[in-house]
């Protein structure tokens, strides 16, 4: 049984893609903020904040990759018996198409 | 009268620092920054300087430095205001310095623009699995993972190489976005493109709004070229233009612009050009 860490992996790398993707070509930093919260009816909602550390206010919003990398996710962390409630991913364009990137978790 | 408040320029500062020759964008944010001014009140630029306008237009110099500040966002108050002043074409400076005057003071420190929050609900996975399969493809990421005592993820940090297609850079959307633009309507400039050495400077944000065809083509142009005409007539003179976009609440598409033509720091004439 692959550990948390080993599923989750490949939808980090999808949601940093989905980050990419959902920004212009000038913001060479991102910042994406997921809040994750269930409805009394059960159902999850999850508000996604996409922001310019740079100043940039573009209108942006966020790409079908990101909103499903992020309720995959959200469900791979709830099958895990451990739900966040919020992620905060930070990108720096690393040049060349490489994005160095630190999330951190809340829960 | 005007008693400005920490994030409000004063007028006649405003207007004494913009009738000096050779005060820069990055003099004037510097400025903004000692003072506390909201630096996004105002679209200026010189038009015409101690040298000759037509010669600097001629040779493309020096000037993009001086186009200056940028706009508010909206602020129904103060549009409130002005809107008693849209039938006016004042051409009496002291009356216009007043009115600009009254409404300074009502200007309220700048909402933040809220950023875009999308709300999603329901489970969305069709093509998610193929976007997932070429995320993972032809890479191999190192990311390191801090876990806490429960096995929980605390962070992740890392390089990833992205495929990700992103829009490319362009003139800036006017204020708001596409969704304010109505027909007929036009990417115009507060500030003139014409007037700047370097025309790319006045497609700084805010200073592109949406606004109808024919004030783009026309009235504006008028106001433009009596401007220019000043300045190519009084060599001795700064001449300077403001430029306030005029917004209701929640509208990212302008009712209104005023445009004033300032000579050595005072306001000269002031057009408002009903953009409804």
């Amino acid at each position: 049984m692959p550990s948390l860490q080993e599923q989750q992996q490949p939808v980090d790398i999808a949601i940093v893609n989905g980050i990419v993707a959902s920004t212009p070509e000038h913001w060479k930093k991102i910042v994406m903020e997921a809040t994750r919260r269930v409805e009394t009816n059960g159902t999850e909602a999850i508000t996604i904040i996409l922001a310019s550390p740079e100043g940039y206010t573009d209108m942006v919003s966020p790409k079908p990759m990101l909103i499903m990398a992020l309720r995959h996710l959200s469900m791979l962390f709830a099958e895990n018996g451990n739900p966040w409630s919020k992620v905060a991913y930070r990108l720096v364009d690393a040049g060349d198409g490489n994005w160095s990137f630190k999330a951190d978790f809340e829960y | 009268m005007s008693s400005a408040s920490p994030t409000q320029p004063d007028l006649a500062t405003l207007l004494a620092k913009l009738g000096k020759p050779g005060i820069t964008l990055s003099e004037l944010m510097q400025l903004c920054k000692q003072e506390g001014w909201d630096h996004r009140l105002y679209i200026s630029g010189t038009v015409g300087s101690r040298t000759s306008f037509w010669r600097r237009m001629k040779t493309m110099q020096h000037d993009a430095e001086r186009v200056v500040l940028v706009v508010r966002p909206p602020n129904p108050a103060a549009a409130a205001v002005s809107g008693q002043h849209l039938a006016d074409v004042n051409d009496d400076p002291d009356d216009v310095s007043k009115y600009l005057d009254d409404v300074l003071e009502l200007l309220q420190p700048c909402p933040n623009v809220p950023q875009h929050v999308k709300e999603i609900a329901g489970d969305e996975y069709k093509h998610y699995q193929v976007e997932l399969a070429k995320a993972q493809s032809g890479a191999t990421h190192d990311l390191l993972y801090k876990v806490d005592e429960d096995g929980r993820t605390v962070s992740v940090s890392g390089v990833v190489r992205t495929h990700a297609q992103r829009d490319k850079d362009e003139a800036p959307a006017p204020f708001g976005g596409a969704v304010h633009k109505e027909p007929g309507d036009h990417k115009g400039h507060l500030y003139a493109a014409t007037f700047a050495s370097n025309p790319k400077s006045a497609d700084a944000f805010l200073n592109v709004v949406w606004e109808k065809g024919m004030i783009n083509l026309s009235y504006k142009k008028r106001f433009e070229n009596a401007v220019a005409a000043f300045a190519r007539d009084n060599p001795g003179c700064i001449v300077t233009t403001l430029h306030e976009p005029l917004f209701r609440a929640n509208e990212g598409r302008p009712f209104a612009m005023q445009h004033y033509a300032v000579v050595d720091g005072v306001v000269v004439g002031a057009l408002t050009l009903k953009n409804e």
